[in-house]
């Protein structure tokens, strides 16, 4: 069978499935007695065994078999949750996550050895003596505890009722093919035929599980009909990928003989008043929970390529739109102007919305770090609480896929040399639990994302030397710097402050990194500290990496955009300002002294104009804490600015970090003000 | 056979864009190429070599531009109103060529395309596929790859 098709489908929702069981195990370490989470995850782990065996991953399944053979005995409470359940646990969800990476990229699924997991996971489910072996290792392959129906009083009168008004109840088993691929699929069009015959009152597994493949190949179905059972039958056969339909009628004496229900319906009609007004009371609010559920999930996957043409699409479309405009006002055409300015109305949403399609909540992101934090800090044998805050937070597609390593690796800062061992927590009066923090929140046209701890916060004194020690300042630097620029030397490169290198961080990589990584998104990254009371790094992002405001200039016939977050102020001077300090040019503001850059000769754009002018636009920029004066010949104006990329052919290119369309339809370049200085 | 098609069956059809550098006729193979545009503005890009005319808007798009006369090593002529963009395509990328004029399209049976060897073995034949003959007219079959190159060489 090809499967080919289906590789990303697969990829990515056991990507999904993994995370979920991340955050179960996580969740149940907090609270072992929890007895949902343990559903959660079993059922996370089925799905994900369904599926790689349908991929034909037998190495997946196998594991996540032998996972669920424990869950299963855990949720039946026959095993009790401990420690190296848990940890074993993590190390199968890590090794699944090595595994399904292993089959996206291409390589086998072996590579990683899974034998001793397996083995640990088989001793533990066997080695169990209240452990029901059979029903263990026969899970619900054969037919799952959940896969035959249980009828519910609630369900019987329900039945009953029906059977009264002249209506069959029938008990309907349904085996799904095994090449059947879209489970889900069928099973809805089951459901749906079986609507159509009459009224479909409980089905073993429930619907959403159906719904959600939470099945193996077969499930059943109470359906209350008029029609015979062949009609059924035929209904439900002409439906592809079915193996096999079993009908059985139920017999109204059958739930009669119940002693119980027979004592109900004969002495306490209340009851069953009650009983049947109850049922639908149940059955309106499960369908109010469903559609609930139903509404949380419905979202469309689309190839982010596909945003991009859209934006590209959006884009164009301003542009006609304003070509229309002048034409309007060129030829006083009042109709037409009118029925642009609703045009405009109408353009401005669109782009928004497009926009905002392309955001997304920052919880990505962050979602995979309390279960790393929760590693590294029993590596480093420290107590660490992680809170998160605005997870909800949106940010541009492109961002969230390039923030998670510098994240990563400023958590992992704060963990190995901000916050103390336990001991020295005490000793130093704070609690033994250290307390970091990831928050993100909106600021402006930006967001901020800080990494917080409460730990040692770095010494300034600290710094200093290291930085004379390293060469990279001198004593006079150093004596002149403020506590603050000092700290600010950490995200300088080969830069590292622990004495003693572990495997965690200290490597002198990574500060640097991190503010390099930001930076090239367009951010900024700074830290304030104080001594024993912690550190917040704070990363400040635009909101977007596709749209940005900037400042228009124009060298000789040429225009160009330089992005407005590195814009300081715009001067206007005159040739005598430019002054000469070792043979480079400068000009003096405010008592600083600035280099200076011609645009036009680092460029080499061509010369039209030869005449040279007397009064001189500077573009005062920054670059951190460096400043750099940009000399241009005019200056257009600012303007919201669309970043397309230049393509594959023209990669690389220095001091242009890409383009974008004008209103006019002509292309302007984007310089990289970090590459011009 | 050229590198153009297969070439192996009898009837073998080349469909070919044919187009003008100077006096002489180029064809592209009309699988490369997407569209055919006007000359519109041409945004130069600093560091580039100088084949690389820039980059146009295609719709919201951005679009490289080579100078197909400068990457062929042919001796430059200003633009008229029949100077066209053709649009190709190769591996994912997209650039535009400008040409003198676009004449027509044509079908070129494989068996009438030499290759390039037979004609001239200097080093510009790196671009040329083949050369068509149709009653007497030369059609210089263009080797996109070779004109496009690796991204990495042009930079």
């Amino acid at each position: 069978m090809d499967t080919n098709q289906y590789m990303e489908m697969f990829l990515e929702e056991s990507r999904e499935h993994l995370q979920s069981l991340n955050d179960g195990l996580l969740a149940l370490e907090n609270n072992p007695e929890d007895l949902s989470v343990v559903n959660e995850i079993f059922r996370n782990a089925h799905t994900l065994k369904g599926m790689s065996a349908t991929m034909g991953y037998n190495r997946i399944a196998e594991l996540t078999h032998e996972m669920e053979n424990v869950l299963d005995l855990l949720r039946k409470e026959q095993l009790k949750m401990n420690e190296t359940i848990i940890d074993i646990l993590f190390k199968c969800v890590d090794s699944l996550e090595q595994m399904i990476e292993n089959v996206g990229n291409g390589d086998a699924e072996d590579l990683v050895d899974v034998s001793e997991l397996v083995r640990q996971l088989n001793a533990i489910s066997s080695g169990n003596p209240v452990a029901d072996k059979s029903a263990a290792e026969t899970p619900p392959a054969t037919a799952g505890p959940g896969n035959t129906i249980v009828l519910t009083d609630t369900d019987r009168s329900v039945i009953e009722k029906a059977q009264l008004s002249g209506l069959q109840a029938m008990h309907i088993k349904v085996r799904l093919a095994d090449s059947c691929l879209l489970k889900s699929a069928r099973a809805y069009m089951v459901m749906n035929a079986l609507d159509e015959l009459g009224d479909a009152v409980k089905a073993a597994p429930p619907v959403e599980d159906l719904e959600q493949e939470k099945f193996e190949r077969s499930f059943e179905v109470i359906l209350l009909t008029a029609v015979e059972e062949k009609v059924v039958e035929d209904a439900l056969m002409s439906i592809s990928e079915i193996d096999q339909v079993e009908i059985e009628v139920l017999e109204k004496k059958e739930h009669k003989e119940t002693p119980a229900a027979k004592k109900e319906s004969m002495h306490a009609p209340e009851a069953i008043s009650k009983n049947v007004s109850e049922a639908p009371k149940k059955q309106a609010a499960n369908s109010a929970n469903h559609e609930k559920k139903i509404h949380a999930g419905q979202s469309v996957r689309v190839d982010i390529e596909k945003l991009d043409t859209l934006m590209n699409l959006m884009g164009e479309l301003v542009i006609n739109k304003v070509r229309l405009e002048q034409i309007g006002t060129t030829h006083r055409l009042a109709d037409l102007t009118e029925t642009l300015e609703q045009m405009d109305r109408v353009t401005t949403d669109l782009q928004s919305v497009v926009m905002k399609v392309r955001m997304v909540p920052v919880g990505q992101v962050f979602n995979r770090f309390p279960r790393m934090i929760r590693d590294l800090a029993k590596e480093l044998d420290k107590e660490i609480n992680l809170t998160i805050e605005g997870e909800e937070t949106e940010l541009d597609r492109t961002v969230i896929d390039e923030i998670g390593d510098p994240l990563m690796h400023l958590l992992r800062n704060s963990l190995d040399h901000g916050v103390e061992h336990p001991k020295d927590r005490e000793a130093k009066g704070k609690p033994r639990t250290g307390e970091v923090g990831l928050i993100a929140r909106h600021e402006g046209n930006n967001v901020v994302i800080m990494v917080t701890d409460d730990g040692n916060g770095i010494n300034a004194d600290v710094i200093r030397k290291k930085a004379v020690e390293k060469g990279m300042i001198s004593q006079e630097e150093a004596d002149n710097m403020d506590d603050g620029d000092a700290v600010r030397l950490v995200f300088l490169p080969g830069f590292s402050t622990a004495d003693e290198i572990t495997d965690v961080s200290g490597r002198g990589v990574g500060m640097d990194v991190v503010r390099s990584k930001i930076e090239s998104l367009g951010g900024h990254v700074d830290v304030e500290t104080k001594i024993d009371e912690g550190s917040v790094f704070k990363i400040k992002l635009p909101l977007t990496l596709a749209i940005i405001q900037a400042l228009l200039v124009k060298v000789q016939e040429e225009m160009y955009a330089i992005p407005l977050g590195s814009i300081d102020s715009t001067i206007n001077i005159t040739l005598d300002d430019i002054k000469t300090v070792q043979n480079k040019e400068v000009i003096v503001l405010r008592g600083q002294i600035i280099p200076i850059i011609r645009l036009g000769d680092v460029l080499n754009v061509p010369k039209v104009d030869k005449a040279e002018n007397e009064d001189i636009f500077v573009v005062i920029v920054h670059l951190g804490d460096r400043k750099a004066g940009i000399v241009v010949d005019n200056l257009i104006g600012q303007q919201e600015i669309v970043i397309k990329t230049l393509g594959k052919l023209l990669v690389g290119l220095k001091i242009i970090s890409g383009a974008t369309v004008l209103g006019d339809g002509r292309v302007a370049l984007i310089l990289d003000v970090g590459a011009l200085m | 056979m050229a590198k153009v098609e297969k070439g192996n069956g009898i009837n073998e059809e080349v469909q070919v864009v044919a187009f003008k550098l100077r006096k002489e006729e180029y064809g592209f193979n009309i699988l490369s190429v997407q569209e055919i545009k006007g000359l519109t503005d041409i945004t130069r890009v600093p560091f580039t070599p100088d084949f690389i005319k820039g980059v146009i808007n295609l719709r919201g798009s951005v679009l490289p531009v080579i100078d197909l006369k400068k990457r062929l090593g042919l001796q430059d002529t200003s633009y008229t109103e029949s100077t066209r963009i053709v649009v190709v395509k190769i591996d994912d990328i997209s650039v535009g060529m400008i040409v003198d004029a676009v004449t027509e399209v044509l079908s070129i049976d494989a068996s009438h395309i030499d290759t390039a060897k037979s004609v001239s073995d200097n080093e510009s034949t790196r671009f040329i596929n083949g050369i068509g003959n149709i009653d007497a007219r030369l059609i210089i079959m263009l080797n996109i790859d070779e004109i496009v190159g690796a991204p990495g060489e042009s930079k």
